[in-house]
């Protein structure tokens, strides 16, 4: 946007409308005197832009003049899409007009046309600074206040880019008043306060709580009793109802009555049970005695048979007795005269046996003579031999000479298989005339001669050879000497000899160990005990005649021995049979007195009675007619019992009947009590209005839940739009911050080079100059340098908002009050640099200062109407 | 001898003792002391219909164990009412259970004022003939209604049955036990029934009325309490029931759905009652939804706030009102800079479907905030 021409109409001191015209597009200047008009022109383009038609306050009152009417003013501005005329009136009614005209015609009016001018002021960009900047005449007041009113003034200054950056004022007065009202819950640093309200809400949250569960419990005790007592009343009214109490007592009545009549039939019963047992027991003591007395009849009887039996058996066996007496004396003659029989036979035996003897005795004698002759043949052949034998050599000899014998062949052939040998061959036609050592030599036979040998040649002389010495030829001659000494010793000239002798012996040697055996066989015990035997025997006894046969005599003895055996048997069996009668005898006297003694026992209890028999009958018609009664009572008591009541039944019915009643009139002490109690106790809470409190602290609890639900809303409102606020802050600054100081510090450095600047963080503001060596609060600073930083800031927004594509026009009004000639030059190139693409505004008093600036002068000229 | 004409007041529903804990203490008393009136007001009514007897179709009281006080102060009330006789059962609230209070009640009750405690026939008038069916207890479990049809009455005499119980669902093929059948005045031969337990007055068939509480004590039942005022001309004839005024309280809930092209503060005054002096009894709650401009979500706050001080009570129900927020209400707040990134900010969350019900709502209400920050107005 840039600004073209200002219209003031009706304007505090311009009554008479008034213009500035041909506004260009860099540096422009308007430099009049105080009091000419400059600040009520400013004032004039602040409220066009910011003020809306129906605003009627401090600022938009007094733009109207001591004569009063309707201040109006007007602005054409040039825009990418073309020039507007914007055009505002206001009065106290807030009725003021806008309106928007282009090239003649009417764009928006009213409420559209503030529209639209908040939207061309608005920056393309969200948060960014207002569409005109502009630096007030604040610093008039810099030596006033001090330090920090400067400061303020002079933050003023730039106060809308700042707070379009920041949020500035609203933003804090925002967040303030968030803090404050958050601060009725919450304590700075975030934790529920002690005494806020959702704490006080919830303490009555509880306390309702507490009472609710309080009176619950009441009323559910209440309700309790009121049911319990509902059921007593009833429970007690059905008991104490007449018709009933009757009924129990006819009950009763019955029951007992029933009870009477089932305990006298008892007694009647039981008198009929005791007759009849007193008649079973007369019934069966004549039973008794009936059978006693028959008992005894034929205990007599049977001991008169039995005594009579006993009496034939005693006789009985009497008679066995003496006939077996006399079976074994007879035996006992039988008997000895065996025994002399065989004595007899025995006598003849022994005689025989004598003659036998003698006989015997002979015949030995001669057997032992022979048996002597044939050891003593023996003895002599035995050492005949041995001594033979002694004479040829002996095995353990023989075997050295064998030994000897192999060794020496051993030896000796080993010495011809190495000696020469001598083969003839003879001329055809001749077949000997060669003999070596005297023997012919054949043809073709080699012959070995280890000693050498001398042939003999026939016709031509003797040839000797000599083999001349060898290994070995004196072992062999050491072994036939040695062989030689052993033949000698053993008393032979040769091996064969030898061999001869060694037989020999072996011969004799067997031939001894015969005869040996034979002797041994004739006497064993030696040719002595033998002669000792021979010594020992009697003397030949001479007899004339044969004798008996010993042979026969031992068969007479045996026959006569059998016989007294089998005689003697015959006796030992007569014998068990005599005593076997006896026994049998001895036992029928026994039986006899037995049986006499029983009849004498039966025969006792009898003797009173006259006729035992006449009395059994007499005592058997009595007990038939006893059974007869018994069977009649019997019969009598089963009718009797058949008719009997349930005795159980009855005192069970009666028992219960009694119970009933008596339960009926304790229960109904028991709910008379209760009662009473529960009428008390119900009495006391139902006047309190238990239930009409219950309900009235559940309302009240439902309420304050909401209230404190509502509360804790309003809490998480306010944090959540303290958060946003803080959040939309911090990005505020990071969005606008830097770029700014990005701007600014090329513009500081051309009045301080190396310098920078820092800007307070909560508030965005210029705070430190910072130059080498040295850093400086912004409030120490002079008035000069804190106007030409509050200047370069001013620039500083504007080349950003010229970057972003939205130029703003920036408007000083006596800006530069306190720089001195030097920065002023300064001052100037910086905005004549600015102003090559922004549209600059300077109003100033200081005429002679600002004439250098080298800008398009401007003059608020009167305008025809 | 035959009834000519039979005038009476048919009501329910006195809930005598309720406390109201759920409204403010500054109206909570009023309440209270309305519902005693409410005796008066019957009595009142009866004369202007030329009636002698009012009969109270159950609930005369809130609980079975109202306070002495309220108790007797209601006996004394309904005994200063004479010669106006006053035909009691107890309901479910006040069921016959509650022994001692109906004991106590029986004792101090004086000549005009009647508890029929027995489902017995009470004739109240020669030839009218009172059927009554008390509540034994909070949940009888069956329809009370059901000895009517089998209880005889002399010739000629008119049958005016008294229950307190709700009526079968039409559409349920077998009805609830404890309901009474909508057909009972025309089964137990009946010339009217005279029901309580539903809060406002309906009409469930010609011969059959539920008559509504006195005095209303929820916005359920919108206006002011009532009863039936009812002429019987005579034995079988239909009977004439009109409403008559008896309740001082208006109770009003208003629901405004608002769209954001809509002024909501005219919607507003246009809704609620007009005349300051009405607005003292009046309780209103009134119940937004739909969505509202944020500048006019202030404007309707600063509105009802208000107006709030001239009502007996009025309430603000908003759960449902969304904020309609288009981009020159948050120029409102700010154009540009950290005002504008935070009403950005919450404005987006406050739309944000994938954040929480409640979460939006906080966000949406901390929008309103600033609004009203920026505005320089009260939230």
């Amino acid at each position: 946007m840039k600004l073209r021409n200002i219209r003031l109409d009706n304007v505090r001191r311009f009554v008479a409308p008034v213009e500035i015209r041909d506004i260009g597009d860099g540096l422009n200047i308007l430099s009049a005197p105080n009091e000419h008009g400059k600040s009520t022109m400013l004032d004039a383009l602040h409220a066009v832009f910011f003020k809306n038609r129906k605003a009627w306050d401090s600022e938009t009152r007094s733009l109207v003049p001591h004569a009063g009417g309707d201040p109006a003013i007007a602005v054409e501005a040039e825009f990418d899409d073309g020039t507007y005329r914007i055009r505002k009136t206001w009065n106290p009614r807030r009725r003021g007009e806008a309106e928007v005209l282009k090239s003649g015609q009417l764009v928006a009016q009213a409420d559209a046309a503030e529209w639209w001018i908040a939207e061309r002021l608005k920056s393309p960009k969200d948060g960014g600074p207002a569409g005109l900047l502009w630096v007030r005449q604040g610093f008039a007041g810099l030596d006033e206040g001090g330090a920090d009113n400067a400061r303020r003034n002079l933050m003023t200054s730039v106060a809308g880019e700042v707070e379009a950056m920041t949020g500035g004022r609203r933003m804090n007065d925002a967040m303030e008043r968030c803090d404050r009202e958050l601060g009725r819950f919450l304590t700075p640093t975030g934790r529920p306060k002690q005494d806020s309200p959702v704490r006080q809400a919830d303490a009555e949250i509880e306390r309702l709580e507490k009472r609710q569960a309080e009176l619950r419990e009441v009323t559910a005790r209440l309700s309790e009793g009121l049911r319990r007592r509902r059921q007593l009343r009833r429970e007690r009214d059905e008991l104490v109802d007449p018709a009933g109490r009757q009924e129990r007592e006819a009950r009763l009545a019955e029951a007992e009555a029933a009870h009477e009549q089932a305990r006298r039939h008892a007694e009647g019963l039981e008198r009929v049970r005791q007759s009849l047992d007193n008649k079973r027991i007369e019934t069966e003591r004549a039973d008794e005695k009936v059978a006693e007395l028959a008992g005894r009849l034929d205990e007599a009887k049977a001991a008169e048979s039995a005594r009579e039996a006993a009496v034939r058996h005693e006789a009985a066996a009497a008679t066995a007795r003496a006939g077996a007496e006399r079976q074994l004396k007879g035996a006992d003659a039988i008997v000895a005269e065996s025994e002399e029989q065989e004595a007899k036979s025995m006598k003849a035996l022994r005689t025989a046996q004598e003659f036998a003897l003698a006989r015997s005795a002979g015949k030995l004698r001669k057997d032992l003579v022979d048996r002597l002759d044939r050891a003593a043949a023996l003895a002599e052949r035995i050492a005949a031999l041995s001594a033979e034998t002694r004479a040829e050599i002996r095995a353990d000899v023989l075997e050295d000479l064998e030994l000897r014998h192999a060794n020496l062949e051993v030896l000796r052939r080993t010495r011809d298989a190495e000696a020469p040998t001598v083969t003839m061959t003879y001329l055809p036609g001749r077949s000997g005339g060669v003999a070596l050592d005297g023997d012919p030599l054949p043809e073709g036979v080699a012959r070995s001669i280890p000693e050498g040998a001398v042939l003999a040649i026939e016709g031509v002389g003797e040839l000797a050879v000599d083999p001349g010495r060898r290994a070995g030829g004196e072992e062999l001659a050491e072994a036939a000497r040695e062989f030689a000494r052993a033949l000698a010793s053993a008393g032979v000239d040769g091996i064969d000899a030898a061999w001869d002798s060694g037989r020999r012996r072996l011969g004799g040697e067997s031939r001894i160990r015969d005869a040996r055996t034979e002797l041994e066989i004739v006497a064993s015990d030696g040719i002595d005990a033998l002669r000792e035997e021979l010594a020992a025997l009697p003397a030949p006894e001479e007899r004339d005649e044969e004798g008996p046969s010993v042979e026969e005599a031992e068969e007479a003895h045996r026959i006569a021995r059998e016989r007294l055996s089998a005689r003697r048997r015959e006796l030992e069996a007569t014998r068990e049979s005599f005593r076997l009668t006896e026994a049998a005898a001895i036992e029928a006297a026994g039986t006899l007195a037995a049986a006499d003694a029983r009849l004498e026992r039966a025969r006792a209890p009898l003797a009173d009675i006259d006729d035992p028999e006449a009395e059994r009958r007499r005592m058997a018609t009595r007990a038939t007619r006893l059974r007869t009664e018994l069977d009649a009572a019997e019969a009598r008591y089963r009718e009797e019992k058949a008719g009997t009541p349930d005795m159980d039944g009855v005192e069970t019915t009666l028992e219960r009947a009694r119970s009933i009643v008596e339960a009926a009139n304790g229960r109904i002490r028991e709910t008379e009590i209760e009662l009473a109690g529960l009428d008390a106790s119900i009495g006391l809470q139902a006047g309190k209005a238990v239930h009409e409190e219950l309900a009235d602290v559940k309302a009240r609890l439902e309420a304050e839940c909401r209230r404190r639900d509502g509360l804790r809303f309003e809490v998480d409102v306010l944090v959540k739009l303290r958060d946003a606020l803080q959040s939309a802050r911090a990005k505020a600054r990071d969005r606008y911050v830097a770029p700014v100081l990005e701007e600014l510090v090329p513009l500081l450095r051309n009045f301080w080079p190396e310098a920078g600047i820092e800007l307070n963080a909560e508030t965005a503001l210029p705070e430190k100059l910072v130059r080498p060596g040295a850093e400086e609060d912004f409030d120490v600073l002079s008035g000069g340098t804190r106007e030409q930083i509050a200047l370069l800031v001013r620039l500083a927004f504007a080349r950003l908002l010229m970057k972003s594509g939205y130029g703003a026009p920036i408007i000083l009004d006596d800006a530069i009050v306190f720089t001195d000639d030097d920065r002023i030059e300064l001052m100037f190139d910086a905005l004549t640099r600015q102003a090559r693409d922004i549209q600059v505004i300077v109003l100033t008093c200081r005429q002679k200062a600002f004439r250098d600036l080298g800008a398009n002068n401007l003059s608020i000229r009167a305008t025809g109407g | 001898m035959p009834v000519t004409q039979f005038r009476f007041i048919h009501t329910s529903d006195l809930h005598l003792g309720r406390q109201f804990g759920n409204f403010p203490e500054t109206i909570r008393g009023r309440l209270v002391e309305a519902r005693h009136g409410a005796i008066a007001s019957l009595a009142a009514a009866a004369r202007d219909h030329g009636a002698e007897h009012v009969v109270v179709a159950g609930d005369v009281f809130d609980t079975e164990t109202p306070s002495d006080q309220v108790w007797r102060q209601a006996v004394g009330a309904m005994a200063a009412e004479a010669p106006t006789k006053w035909w009691i059962i107890p309901g479910n609230h006040d069921s016959l259970a509650a022994e001692s209070l109906w004991e106590a009640f029986r004792a101090q009750a004086p000549e005009n004022v009647r508890l029929l405690d027995q489902p017995r026939p009470a004739e109240i008038e020669p030839g009218v003939m009172l059927l009554p069916s008390p509540s034994p207890n909070r949940f009888p479990g069956r329809d009370l209604t059901e000895w009517m049809a089998g209880c005889s009455t002399p010739e000629g005499h008119l049958r005016i049955g008294l229950a307190h119980g709700s009526i079968v669902d039409f559409g349920s093929e077998y009805g609830d036990p404890e309901t009474i059948p909508p057909d009972r005045a025309a089964t137990a031969g009946l010339d009217y029934l005279a029901l309580g337990d539903w809060h406002g007055f309906m009409r469930v068939g010609e011969r059959t009325h539920y008559s509504g509480t006195p005095e209303r004590d929820r916005f359920k039942h919108s206006g002011k309490g009532a009863c039936a005022a009812v002429v019987i001309p005579g034995p079988g004839a239909v009977p004439s029931v009109t409403v008559s005024a008896t309740g001082r309280f208006d109770w009003s809930e208003i629901k405004l759905e608002l769209t954001p092209e809509q002024d909501p503060v005219e919607a507003f005054m246009s809704a609620i009652p007009r005349g300051s002096t009405s607005r003292r009894d009046c309780l209103a709650r009134i119940v937004l939804s739909g969505w509202i401009r944020l500048p006019r979500r202030a404007e309707l706050a600063g509105t009802i706030a208000a107006q709030e001080p001239e009502f007996g009570h009025l309430e603000l129900r908003d759960d449902e009102l969304m904020i309609d927020c288009m981009a020159d209400d948050l120029d409102r707040i700010a154009a540009s800079g950290a005002l504008r990134i935070a009403a950005d900010a919450l404005f987006g969350e406050s739309r944000d479907d994938s954040l929480g019900r409640h979460e939006r709502a906080v966000a949406s209400a901390a929008l309103r905030r600033l609004y009203g920050y920026a505005a320089g107005s009260a939230p």
